[in-house]
């Protein structure tokens, strides 16, 4: 086929160009966005609902506002960040309904675990919670997994910066981090006695 | 109650006082019920693959409901700002196109689709369109396509004259029996024999219109040249991609090389074109020029999209009036003559394209039925 143009992204455009973009209707930037955040925004609401589903339908209720209300949205961090608080906010209110809350941070703590992506929308009182249940769920971990995980999570490091800093490459600190993540899913509902009652 | 508490009834590690919280939590309703056996189920499982297309068919469908006004677009003339996601539109299998409802009036502007009337050599129309199917010995269309079968040399002897018209607000896909490949545009007619006989040319004629040629290289057919006649011009292929430009109302056939080699002829007048190559034969001097080419601009119908670059309003209006079938009427010579750029893609609204050009500022476009007033 002569059409050498494929599908080609929008890798050139940067996050202020994709709002703009979006906020002109642009379809093919709107969908081309969407292609790339859907699935850890699905992932993410998952985290708090359990349910795929209707973690499928809340991403898509905030991509539609997206579009709809793109002119009048106030996005002070990322675009992508300003879609992960709103993904949050839909999900805790989904709790609310079911008298569900989370004063513990556990469901904050787990799903900034398991997130790709720098959730950087927490109050300094959230990220306080969550930093300690943090501290306590680590406790169990092997030595260098749990610096990393602080690294990480609690001092804010990149990837790039972790494997400096412990003299590893970029993918041993990834694999460190899934394994930890793993791990601190699975003894999640052990350790639970260790967390504090706040 | 806290979440924790779903977390260390999974553990078995309530206390005598959290029990109550908890039963009283999840004996209120069945939806606490629900959502305590989704934490339990899947808990410390890892997430599911999310499938994308769904969730995009499910916006799509909300995003472009013709709910309320149409929300302005002000794209400004801004140039190719992406290279789109192409889909030739054979594959338009994998776009939902929306249905439009039996009963439409005669004023409503629809967005193009694949059609086609295919004239057999007797005289009869069939029409082709989607969800309808039609088969014979050498042909089948599932109304999307039209393939013709290979036929072994001694079956053909004088092969019989088809002819395929698409109408404006069409297009259609043909596979020749020497299996090339040929997309047909808009208001666009293409006539060519359901069979080639061995060892002689391969003759077929764009009437009029535009299509893209994909043919089958001559060293599969026994070195046979296939020629492309129009309005005069002949183009001779060894085997080629190229994109052949003749609408009724253009003052001249643009042919465009994407790749391998033709040899453009015009009565005694001869010239050759290279990759990347564009001649323009003038329809009524007969003067050909040769320039360098935008190929991909050129072909981005065949992709399902409109490419304008530098385009005059009045020649946007006019692609437009073809795909659309809508009539144009320029009341404004000089807003005519503004150019324009950006890539649309076919599959959506007219109305969508007229309130992008028109947030431009630079013209003012008006829909009266199904005629589009420029000033």
């Amino acid at each position: 086929m002569a059409n050498g143009n494929g599908n080609t992204s929008l890798t050139n455009l940067d996050a202020t160009s994709v709002i703009q973009e979006i906020r002109n209707q642009n379809q093919f930037v709107y969908k081309k966005f969407f292609e790339d955040t859907y699935p850890e925004l699905v992932h993410y609401a998952n985290s708090y609902l359990f349910d795929q589903n209707w973690s499928e339908d809340i991403v898509q209720e905030v991509f539609i506002h997206l579009w709809e209300q793109a002119n009048s949205l106030d996005i002070k961090t990322s675009l992508r960040g300003y879609l992960y608080a709103m993904v949050r906010n839909r999900c805790l209110n989904f709790l609310k309904s079911i008298k569900i809350t989370d004063d513990a941070k556990v469901l904050d703590m787990q799903s900034m675990l398991s997130s790709e992506y720098d959730l950087e929308f927490f109050s300094n009182d959230d990220l306080k919670v969550i930093h300690h249940q943090l501290l306590k769920v680590v406790e169990g971990l092997p030595t260098k997994m749990q610096q990393i995980v602080k690294m990480r999570f609690i001092e804010n490091y990149k990837y790039v910066e972790i494997a400096e800093e412990l003299g590893v490459s970029v993918n041993t600190v990834k694999t460190q981090l899934k394994r930890a993540k793993l791990k601190i899913s699975q003894q999640m509902a052990l350790v639970l006695v260790l967390l504090s009652t706040s | 109650m806290e979440f924790k508490l779903i977390l260390k009834k999974l553990n078995n590690s309530l206390t005598e006082e959290e029990e109550l919280i908890f039963d009283q939590w999840i004996s209120e309703s069945d939806t606490h019920k629900s959502y305590f056996e989704k934490v339990k189920a899947s808990y410390s499982e890892s997430p599911n693959v999310v499938d994308i297309r769904k969730g995009w068919e499910a916006i799509n469908a909300k995003i472009n409901s013709p709910k309320g006004a149409v929300k302005y677009w002000k794209y400004v003339a801004a140039a190719v700002i992406i290279a789109l996601l192409s889909l030739p539109f054979i594959l338009n299998t994998e776009q939902p196109i929306e249905e439009i409802p039996v009963a439409v009036s005669d004023d409503t502007i629809e967005i193009g689709t694949d059609k086609a009337t295919l004239t057999l050599e007797d005289g009869t129309k069939v029409p082709l369109e989607k969800g309808k199917s039609y088969a014979t010995q050498t042909l089948s269309s599932n109304g999307k396509q039209l393939v013709y079968k290979t036929q072994s040399e001694d079956e053909v002897k004088v092969p019989s004259q088809n002819t395929l018209t698409i109408p404006r607000g069409g297009q259609f896909y043909l596979v020749l029996a020497d299996g090339t490949k040929v997309w047909l545009n808009s208001d666009t007619e293409l006539r060519y024999p359901v069979a080639f006989l061995p060892d002689s040319p391969r003759k077929v004629e764009l009437v009029y219109g535009e299509a893209y040629f994909e043919v089958s290289p001559s060293t599969q057919h026994n070195g046979s040249h296939f020629l492309v006649g129009t309005q005069g011009q002949e183009v001779d292929v060894l085997g080629t991609e190229f994109n052949i430009k003749a609408f009724r109302e253009d003052s001249y056939i643009e042919t465009t090389l994407v790749n391998g080699a033709v040899a453009i002829t015009d009565g005694s007048i001869k010239r050759n074109l290279t990759p990347g190559l564009q001649s323009r034969l003038d329809k009524t001097t007969r003067e050909i020029r040769i320039a360098p080419a935008d190929v991909s601009n050129v072909i981005s119908w065949k992709d399902g999209l409109f490419s304008f670059k530098n385009l005059p309003l009045s020649e946007i209006m006019r692609v437009l009036s073809r795909w659309y079938d809508v009539d144009i009427e320029i009341l404004d010579e000089s807003k005519g003559n503004i150019t324009f750029n950006g890539v649309f893609n076919r599959n959506q609204e007219l109305e969508n394209i007229l309130s992008i050009i028109e947030n431009t500022n630079e013209a003012k476009l008006t829909t009266q039925g199904k005629t589009i007033m420029v000033e």
